[in-house]
C-alpha cells in the first residue's frame, strides 16, 4: 500500500492542491473568479452524473441500485450519529450546535473527494458499479438532516437563543433541490435515458476535459484551504485529531456496508471514500449556517477542508481501496 | 417637483439569510427593495467572505428598502434584529433619511 500512497501524493491532482495551498500561504494573488469555480463544479458533477447514467444504461437498472440507495441513507445517518456523539462526549466536549455542524460536514458527501475517488478508480482501470456516484444525495441528505436533528435535540436540553426557525422539512427540501443533487441525479437520469448513442455528441466535451478541470478544481480548493489555515489556530488538538481519524472510521464503515451489499472492489472504494469518508466543505457549510446559526462556521469548514480533505485524498483513497480488496477476499 | 422625506433602511448581512430578510420586508408592506451582492467587509465577528463561488457560504448582501414612515422602518428593523441578528448571524441595520419625488410609491 505504501507505493499506492506515494503514487497518490505525487499525483497531478494532489500536487495542484498543494500548489494552491502554497500560493495562499505566500499570499500570492492567485485567485479563481467566483464564476470559474462555480462553472468547474457544475462541469464535474454533470460529467460524473452523465457518465454514471450512461454506464447504468449499458448494464441495466436492477435492485442493487435501490439497496445501494437504502444503504447510503443508513450509512449517512449512522456516520452523522457517531460523529455527533464523539464530538459531544467528554473527550471533545463540543456544544450541540458545533457538534451537529461538524458531524454534518463529516457525514455528508464531498463532491471533490468523490471526483478524486472516481478518477483514482478509473485511472487504475478498476471496474466499478456505475451507479455508486449517484448515491450521493441519499447519504448527503441523511447525514445533514440527522446531524441537525441531533443538534436541535441537544439544544432543547438547555435554553438556547441560537435556535433557527428553519424546520426540518424546509431543510430536507433545500437539500433535495440543491444544485449538487439536481445536477448529479438529473444528469444521471439524462445519461441513463439517452444512453451511449444519445450522449455521443456531448460526451467528447465531458470526457476530454474531465481530468484537466479536476486539476484546476484542486488548485482552487487548495487556494481556499490555504486562505483559511489561520482559522484553525487555537483549535484543540483533540478536535484536529478527530478531523484526521474520523474519516478513517467512516471509510471502514462504508467499506463494510458496501461489501455487504455486494458491490465489487471498485464500487466499494468509491462508496467508502468517495461517499462515506469524504467530508463536505462546499454544500454542508451553507446548510449548517442556515440550520445551526449558533455553530462556528470556521471550525467545521476548517476541519473538513484543511484537515480531512488532504488526508482523504492522500491516504484515504489508497486505504479505502486496500480495504475493499481485503474485504472482497473475505466475503 | 416636490420632494418628501422618507426613510431608507439598509441591511448588510450574510447571504445565508437573504430570503428571510426579504420575506420580512415584503410582509411589512414595503413596496420594493434593492440587493447588492459581492459585498465584503469586517465586523465584530470578522466573518470572511466567499467560498470560491461554489456556494453562497461566506457571501454577504446589502439590502436597501425605502419606506414612507419611520414606524414601518422601525418595525422591519426590529424583526430583523430580534429574529436574525441578535446572537445568530453577523450583520447590521441602519436608517437614513432620504428625499423622494413620488412619495405615493412608498
Amino acid at each position: 500500500m505504501l507505493d499506492l500512497i506515494i503514487q497518490n501524493i505525487l499525483s497531478v491532482f494532489t500536487m495542484f492542491f498543494a500548489l494552491g495551498v502554497l500560493a495562499a500561504i505566500v499570499k500570492s494573488d492567485l485567485k479563481f473568479p467566483d464564476a470559474a469555480g462555480a462553472t468547474m463544479g457544475i462541469f464535474l458533477l454533470a460529467a460524473i452524473g452523465l457518465r454514471a447514467g450512461v454506464a447504468v444504461s449499458k448494464v441495466g437498472l436492477d435492485e442493487k441500485v435501490l439497496i445501494g440507495a437504502a444503504a447510503a441513507t443508513l450509512v449517512g445517518a449512522l456516520l452523522a450519529f457517531i460523529s455527533y456523539n464523539v464530538l459531544s462526549s467528554k473527550f471533545i466536549g463540543l456544544d450541540p450546535s458545533n457538534a451537529g455542524s461538524v458531524a454534518g460536514h463529516f457525514g455528508a458527501v464531498s463532491s471533490a473527494t468523490l471526483v478524486m475517488s472516481v478518477t483514482f478508480v478509473e485511472d487504475m482501470q478498476i471496474p466499478y458499479d456505475a451507479f455508486v456516484p449517484g448515491l450521493y444525495p441519499f447519504m448527503d441528505t441523511a447525514a445533514l438532516v440527522t446531524a441537525i436533528v441531533l443538534a436541535r435535540m441537544g439544544m432543547r436540553k438547555s435554553p438556547q437563543v441560537n435556535a433557527s426557525d428553519h424546520s426540518i422539512k424546509e431543510i430536507l427540501i433545500e437539500s433535495l433541490t440543491a444544485r449538487t443533487t439536481i445536477l448529479l441525479i438529473g444528469c444521471l437520469a439524462v445519461g441513463f435515458i439517452a444512453g451511449v448513442s444519445g450522449t455521443k455528441k456531448v460526451m467528447p466535451l465531458f470526457d476530454s476535459l474531465f481530468h484537466g478541470v479536476t486539476a484546476l478544481f484542486m488548485l482552487e480548493i487548495g487556494v481556499l484551504a490555504g486562505q483559511r489555515l489561520i482559522e484553525l489556530k487555537g483549535v484543540s488538538k483533540f478536535i484536529i485529531g478527530f478531523g484526521i481519524f474520523m474519516p478513517f472510521i467512516n471509510i471502514l464503515i462504508g467499506a463494510i456496508v458496501a461489501t455487504a451489499i455486494g458491490l465489487c472492489p471498485g464500487g466499494v472504494t468509491i462508496f467508502a471514500i468517495g461517499l462515506a469518508g469524504g467530508c463536505s466543505f462546499i454544500s454542508a457549510p451553507i446548510v449548517m449556517r442556515t440550520a445551526l446559526p449558533g455553530a462556528n462556521p470556521s471550525l467545521s469548514l476548517g476541519l473538513a477542508l484543511i484537515v480531512a480533505f488532504p488526508f482523504n485524498i492522500a491516504f484515504g483513497i489508497p486505504f479505502a481501496y486496500q480495504l475493499a480488496l481485503i474485504l472482497g477476499n473475505y466475503f | 417637483m416636490e420632494l418628501t422625506t422618507a426613510k431608507k433602511l439598509v441591511v448588510i448581512t450574510e447571504a445565508a439569510i437573504e430570503t428571510d430578510v426579504l420575506r420580512i420586508i415584503d410582509k411589512q408592506g414595503a413596496r420594493g427593495y434593492t440587493i447588492y451582492r459581492g459585498i465584503a467587509g469586517k465586523g465584530s465577528r470578522g466573518i470572511r467572505s466567499g467560498s470560491g463561488g461554489m456556494s453562497t457560504f461566506g457571501e454577504n448582501v446589502r439590502i436597501e428598502t425605502v419606506v414612507a414612515t419611520e414606524e414601518k422602518a422601525k418595525a422591519i428593523m426590529e424583526l430583523i434584529i430580534n429574529n436574525y441578528l441578535a446572537n445568530k448571524y453577523a450583520g447590521l441595520v441602519y436608517l437614513e433619511d432620504v428625499q423622494v419625488a413620488r412619495i405615493a410609491k412608498f
